[in-house]
């Protein structure tokens, strides 16, 4: 986690170019589809309710 | 078996929000964008997309089926469970590493999360401002007072040194620093919810603080993203300039085994696959409760929290106000960015009290959904082994977490005994037990037979390429992961662990505690499988599941 990889080269400040924003943007676009698709199938699929084993080695 | 009630998620959206706040921690905000920068920029998002495909998600539905697959035989634990699918004893104790990790890692975790709410504390309280900087004072003198607050707040200078404070010379100060009593405030939050169950606790904490973390990402994010350029002395110090630091993609990057091994160890580690966490929450799920989009979900949420809000806000925050020298000093790691460099941020941003409080309470937030996670693995195996009730198990992970908060709080100088534990137990045994769930999934139970196990109850089916996936390209993409950190990283360690440099004696006595940690393990799984023998239960997954 805290274990980082370190690529010591010195960067210089660019403003947003146009690979920049194509990245951001599909990168973005992406999670925030995937996420809007998951929990859009998650809340209209129907939850199934059925009892399930009873007891168990733990509580 | 006992006669306790079986423990059960109160729904389905409810694990899925677990599980994402597990994964979702301070990597997500911290780790990721530093990580991204440092790596290629946008050209990071190609190996690191590819890494969730051919790694994250595939490791991760491997996981949430097996927990499934266990918990219907009657185990919540991941020794337990993993020698059912690897059926026999050589997963069973391999497994001891899944009980290891998460309890290890809340071992220091709570630490960090302690520094989080101390954070809060600090810049909500009306009368402090802030964590003492002043905005006019020239950087080098705001990166001293950062530095210091950071040092006092972790005990980096000297062990013990947080509970024997230097007295000052006007006789203030002395005893124990007040970083320990919120430590217990932190630590008796997390016993509490723990104590009160999946459902009560751990489930009912997740379902408000995730909510409320994305509330707080996107009102900080919009902060960030309208700040233009406060200072248009400084015209390089822009939100666009920010955002091309991140997200300009450099393509030479892609050349460099570094940036593709970056990619892989970011995707792995945020999502928690391997953690023993996913294996032990998923147990407690029904025979046909959905495994395959749920897990999809969580690791999608736990994405967006990384990419949208990790990827926008912290690094382009740090450049508008601080510049690419200073912030370039802060992505070098976790812990620098976001207590050191952001703090300096938030002290030249309008308003910025309350978005430093704001923005160390996701971080708090993300930590303690994180850090309940951690301990109910372990208070699951000790129940199972020992066949306790949830009184005594939790009175047992209590002790046992203490003792290791203790001790990282105590071994605090230059945090060795933090970045021991968080590199063996916390990144490098994750590999490990990786390793062991996707052999067992694909290899010894059977690749068909797992992915038609984690299809009972679906709600969408595994892509068919994922088979190949899951059996091929996983392990041998995991193979080349375990061999490029271990040539990267391993080194060092060893050389710091068997050196005579004065760290070398605090990370003897780390690997003490480590390996005393995990002799108790060992001897709890030899105990409850004697006991899940004697109980005549299907401890080496011979027999088939009834439907």
């Amino acid at each position: 986690m805290f274990a980082t990889l370190h690529q010591a080269a010195e960067r210089h400040a660019e403003t947003l170019s146009t690979g920049g924003w194509i990245m951001m943007i599909l990168s973005i676009g992406a999670v925030t589809g995937l996420v809007v698709y998951c929990y859009k199938r998650i809340l209209t699929h129907p939850e199934m309710d059925e009892p399930d084993l009873p007891g168990g080695l733990g509580p | 078996m006992t006669n306790q009630p079986k423990q059960q998620w109160g729904s389905r959206l409810g694990v899925i929000l677990a599980v994402s706040g597990s994964a979702v921690g301070l990597g997500n905000f911290l780790r990721f964008p530093g990580n991204a920068a440092e790596n290629g920029g946008g050209a990071f998002m190609i190996p690191y997309f590819l890494a969730l495909l051919l790694l994250g998600i595939p490791i991760g539905w491997a996981e949430w089926t097996m927990g499934r697959y266990g918990g219907q035989k009657g185990f919540h634990s991941a020794p337990a469970i993993l020698g059912v699918w690897s059926k026999g004893g050589v997963g069973r104790y391999l497994g001891g590493l899944g009980v290891l990790i998460p309890l290890g890692v809340y071992f220091w975790y709570v630490l960090v999360e302690t520094w989080c709410l101390y954070y809060v504390i600090e810049y909500f309280n009306p009368f402090t401002n802030g964590i003492g900087i002043d905005p006019t004072a020239p950087i080098e003198e705001q990166v001293k007072v950062t530095h210091a607050f950071f040092e006092t707040v972790t005990g980096a200078k000297d062990n013990g040194i947080l509970f024997s404070q230097p007295t000052l010379p006007d006789g203030s100060g002395g005893g124990v620093h007040k970083i320990v009593w919120t430590f217990f405030l932190v630590a008796a939050l997390n016993i509490f919810f723990v104590f009160r169950g999946l459902s009560k606790g751990i489930e009912a904490v997740c379902k408000a603080a995730m909510p409320i973390m994305a509330v707080l990402g996107i009102v900080i994010l919009v902060r960030v993203l309208t700040l233009g350029t406060p200072d248009p002395a400084k015209p390089e110090q822009s939100v666009l300039h920010g955002l091309g630091y991140l997200w300009n993609p450099q393509l030479e990057a892609l050349g460099n085994f570094k940036t593709w091994l970056a990619a892989a160890g970011q995707i792995f580690f945020s999502l928690s696959v391997g953690f023993g966490v996913i294996i032990n929450y998923s147990s407690y799920m029904k025979k046909k409760d959905d495994v395959v989009l749920s897990g999809l979900t969580a690791s999608a949420t736990n994405e967006f929290f990384e990419v949208a809000l990790g990827g926008l806000i912290t690094v382009t925050a740090s450049i508008v106000f601080v510049g690419v020298a200073v912030t370039q000093q802060g992505t070098g790691g976790t812990m620098s960015l976001g207590f050191k460099t952001l703090p300096m941020v938030f002290a030249q941003m309008p308003g910025g009290n309350f978005f430093g409080g704001a923005f160390f309470l996701i971080l708090f937030l993300a930590a303690i959904t994180s850090s309940l996670s951690m301990l109910q693995p372990t208070k699951a195996f000790i129940e199972e082994s020992l066949g306790c009730d949830r009184t005594k198990s939790t009175l047992i992970v209590t002790a046992w977490g203490l003792i290791g908060n203790f001790f990282v709080l105590w071994y605090s100088k230059n945090l060795i005994a933090l970045d021991t534990i968080d590199f063996w137990v916390g990144t490098f045994f994750i590999l490990v037990v990786a390793g062991v769930q996707i052999v067992a999934f694909g290899w010894i139970f059977g690749v068909d037979k797992g992915i038609e196990e984690a299809h009972r109850g679906a709600n969408m089916r595994i892509p068919k390429v994922f088979a190949f996936v899951m059996k091929y390209v996983s392990p041998l993409f995991l193979g080349i992961v375990v061999v490029g950190f271990c040539i990267n990283n391993v080194p060092d360690y060893l050389a710091t662990l068997f050196g005579d440099g004065e760290s070398a004696g605090d990370a003897r006595l780390t690997w003490l505690l480590i390996l005393a940690t995990l002799g108790g393990i060992t001897a709890l799984t030899v105990i409850g499988q004697k006991r899940w023998r004697a109980e005549g239960l299907d401890l080496d997954g011979r027999d088939p599941l009834d439907d």
